[in-house]
């Protein structure tokens, strides 16, 4: 198979599945849902009097990029694991379809959705920063793009971790799991400073093989002039494409 | 024999290599990674949790989001500053109502020091509002520890200094430079306008007071602001300053 049909296929296998996850219930809740959460979060920011800009848009950022990272992973178990399950991915594998190009297919509309809800929430976000009479910060933006690129490394190891657990629940669970150890990672510096013997070795086992996010937390870095860096964009699409290969190896080795 | 068992070690390297080669990209991802990354925040170890901070210190940590809960802090403690209402020149009995503002305002510089606003704040409302010099000078300094070209503090610490030494005109003088900021805290800038009023220099004093008013969000800052116009405004028309003898401890 050629690398044009290849990429054909990938792009339509990837706007059926964004299509799809748009025309769900599941997404006008999520929407609703996220619409109440940004408008709660301005209730809480009035709290802080004259440092109601910061706090709104801080709380906003983060839920971005909590509801960004929900929804993937809710859509990740629907996207694959469900379909394996209920069979329907045969209709697309009983075609001449590679699993690895059915894999990359699947992957990239999860993305597309997940940068779909990030461009949602954020227009949601700016709205209540609006209506408060408040400015969008300069680094909004930015720090959406790096949650958006956090997600995208969660997506990719959370296909990863549906091929290797037992159900959808474990697969979240270890998802959300990488996510919170990939903020620890970069904190575990001073503790091996005071760790000794099999403690220092689980820390720097740690640091070592989890991914460090927070090298995508603009919302937390970007204001005090820590932008984006070459080398985590390289880190990233790295870390996506060594998921995305054995999850592709994985798939490959699966019987239905 | 050995023809087969080679070609049984291939067959595996070959059904292994995909895995293998993917988790070398990994770790060759977090080597580019780690290299490239600088904390600008202080490191772990220093967040020194008490019972009340440790659950929202570890959700801080595990979301990667310390701006975030600094943010908390800041709310919990201007609450907790706002249960009593004692204002400027009680700083005795502050001393006991807010014995524990001083670990507070350490806790929201330990999370993030990059909150100039925040912290400049509460170092102010220690050293102006609760006359506990040291406290706010140690905030400072940690503070510059992590963020040394940060202006509002190296400024709001020379203030300190100089108003330990008793010497108002230089404390006027070291604040100026910050006041100008739009997140300048409107505490600052009201302990400015009265260092201006003791000075004599009624037209400065008006300019922070309208700054104060157009700017501020906190209710009791523009109120006072008020005040002091309509203060001005009667000691233009040759009337006495109604708080001289406070601005004298000033």
């Amino acid at each position: 198979m050629g690398i044009i049909s290849s990429l054909k296929i990938i792009n339509e296998i990837a706007f059926n599945t964004f299509k799809e996850s748009l025309k769900s219930r599941f997404f006008a809740l999520f929407a609703i849902f996220a619409f109440i959460m940004l408008y709660a979060s301005a209730l809480g920011s009035m709290l802080s009097i004259s440092h109601e800009e910061r706090v709104l848009a801080d709380i906003s950022l983060l839920l971005i990029e909590i509801m960004c990272l929900v929804y993937a992973l809710f859509h990740v178990s629907s996207a694959l694991t469900r379909e394996i399950q209920e069979k329907t991915i045969y209709l697309i594998l009983s075609r001449p379809v590679p699993r690895h190009i059915c894999l990359a297919g699947k992957e990239l509309g999860v993305m597309i959705t997940t940068a779909f809800i990030a461009l949602i929430t954020s227009i949601m976000a700016i709205c209540v920063i609006k209506t408060r009479g408040l400015d969008v910060p300069s680094f909004f933006f930015a720090a959406v793009a790096g949650a958006f690129l956090k997600t995208a490394i969660i997506t990719a190891f959370a296909f990863l971790f549906s091929f290797v657990s037992t159900s959808d629940t474990t697969a979240f669970v270890m998802s959300g799991l990488l996510y919170v150890l990939g903020h620890i990672t970069s904190e575990l510096g001073p503790l091996m400073e005071k760790a000794s013997g099999a403690k220092y070795l689980m820390l720097k086992a740690c640091s070592i093989i989890f991914p460090n996010l927070n090298l995508y937390s603009l919302r937390e870095t970007a204001e005090a002039g820590f932008p984006l860096s070459i080398g985590a964009l390289a880190a990233a699409l790295i870390w996506i494409a060594a998921a995305y290969a054995i999850s592709a190896w994985l798939f490959s080795k699966k019987e239905f | 024999m050995e023809e087969n068992e080679k070609q049984k070690n291939f067959s595996l390297i070959k059904n292994y290599s995909i895995p293998i080669i993917s988790m070398i990209m990994l770790l060759a991802g977090n080597y580019i990674a780690n290299s490239s990354y600088v904390s600008s925040f202080p490191p772990i170890t220093e967040l020194n949790p008490t019972s009340l901070s440790a659950p929202l210190d570890m959700a801080a940590i595990a979301l990667g989001s310390r701006r975030v809960f600094a943010d908390i802090w800041l709310i919990r403690i201007l609450i907790y500053y706002g249960k009593e209402n004692i204002g400027e020149g009680h700083a005795s009995s502050a001393d006991e109502v807010y014995s524990e503002f001083y670990e507070r305002a350490f806790h929201i510089a330990r999370l993030d020091p990059s909150f100039r606003s925040a912290n400049t704040l509460t170092a102010a409302i220690l050293a102006f509002n609760m006359s506990q010099y040291e406290d706010a000078e140690n905030l400072l300094k940690y503070l510059l520890k992590y963020q040394p070209k940060q202006r509002f503090y190296t400024q709001t610490l020379l203030s300190i200094a100089q108003k330990k030494k008793g010497n108002p005109e230089a404390v006027l003088e070291s604040i100026l430079p910050i006041i100008r900021e739009p997140d300048c805290p409107a505490l600052i800038k009201n302990v400015t306008a009265l260092l201006y009023r003791r000075a004599g220099q009624w037209q400065e004093a008006e300019k922070i007071y309208i700054d104060i008013i157009n700017s501020s969000k906190e209710k009791d800052y523009v109120e006072k602001a008020i005040e002091g116009l309509k203060d001005i405004a009667a000691i233009k028309s040759g009337y006495p300053d109604p708080i001289l003898s406070e601005l004298q401890n000033l």
